[in-house]
């Protein structure tokens, strides 16, 4: 009897498990979890409105009064790898914008336009499609380099909240091709 | 023995480590979920820079993430949706949210590959448009 309740105290004070490397792993795991999370690149949005009646003839810019300036990316040259700085012009207002500086001019005119306005209607038209040279596509990258512009423009100190900016969206065929 | 039962009162201090394991448990497998969500929504891409870009710190549970890669595939929540169902799944994704004047409140951040053709985008806008989804932005890298 003495013997049996020894050995039951002795089996008891052995039956333990060491926590301490599941521990160190669990910190470990938790460690490389919370510093992986941030580890990806900062990454924000820019705002934008798609106009709220759809249709060929919607577009609300349409029936203001002042002209919207139209920003115009086209496609000139067929597409390379890495893309050159000719590739997509900027027309607007009748003005083109192309090669290294094409961004820089654009912000010049743009706030040179701005600063005679009160209110700024700006359009960007990125789906223009040139028939006669076939030459589209235009990179996002592009896009988002004018819209950046708009932006810059639009909250800066002199120019706060005066610009609209707009998406001009064409019918497109069948599949967006 | 008065001091023998002290110190076998000292001996008999042990440290209860179940809840402090419970909560690292919970926090780990809290961080590997959210790891796996953000990776799921947003995909691998070439995302373009731009100096305006707001960076967002508050999860949006009304905004949906389209992302469009290079090849004009599209991936929502990890999952690669074929153009013909894309109508529909917009649709359906505007329906979901609050109706505000005849138009979706929900909001649409559009993730393109900064090579990816515009009009892989364009497209996406037009339903956007169609559904009455108007409150889009676009994801840029903050430099």
């Amino acid at each position: 009897m003495a013997v049996s309740s020894s050995t039951k105290k002795f089996s008891e004070q052995e039956i333990r498990m060491d926590m301490t490397p599941m521990i160190d792993v669990t910190f470990l795991l938790l460690i490389f979890f919370l510093c992986t999370l941030n580890l990806k690149p900062l990454e924000g949005i820019l705002l934008s409105h798609l106009p709220k009646d759809v249709g060929p003839s919607s577009s609300s810019v349409t029936k203001d009064p002042v002209e919207p300036t139209r920003i115009m990316l086209r496609r000139v040259e067929e597409p390379s790898n890495p893309p050159g700085p000719d590739e997509i012009m900027i027309v607007c207002d009748n003005h083109n914008y192309s090669g290294e500086e094409k961004y820089e001019d654009l912000h010049a005119y743009l706030s040179q336009r701005a600063s005679r306005l009160d209110k700024m209607d700006v359009l960007i038209i990125a789906d223009y499609y040139d028939a006669m040279t076939a030459l589209h596509d235009v990179p996002h990258g592009e896009i988002i380099a004018v819209l950046d512009i708009c932006h810059v423009i639009n909250n800066s100190k002199d120019f706060k909240d005066k610009l609209n900016i707009k998406f001009h969206l064409n019918v497109l065929p069948e599949g967006g091709e | 023995m008065a001091k023998q039962s002290k110190l076998d009162q000292l001996a008999q201090v042990d440290l209860d480590m179940t809840p402090m394991i419970d909560v690292i448990f919970n926090l780990l497998i809290f961080f590997m979920l959210v790891n796996r969500m953000v990776q799921d929504e947003r995909a691998e891409l070439a995302i373009p820079i731009a100096q305006e870009a707001k960076e967002v710190k508050i999860q949006d549970v009304n905004r949906l993430i389209i992302n469009i890669e290079k090849d004009g595939k599209i991936n929502i929540g990890g999952e690669i949706i074929p153009k013909e169902n894309l109508v529909a799944r917009i649709a359906k994704e505007a329906k979901a949210a609050p109706q505000e004047q005849g138009l979706s409140t929900r909001r649409v951040l559009v993730r393109g590959d900064v090579n990816s053709p515009y009009k892989y985008i364009q497209n996406v806008l037009w339903i956007c448009a169609q559904n009455k989804i108007y409150k889009v932005s676009f994801a840029a890298r903050i430099p």
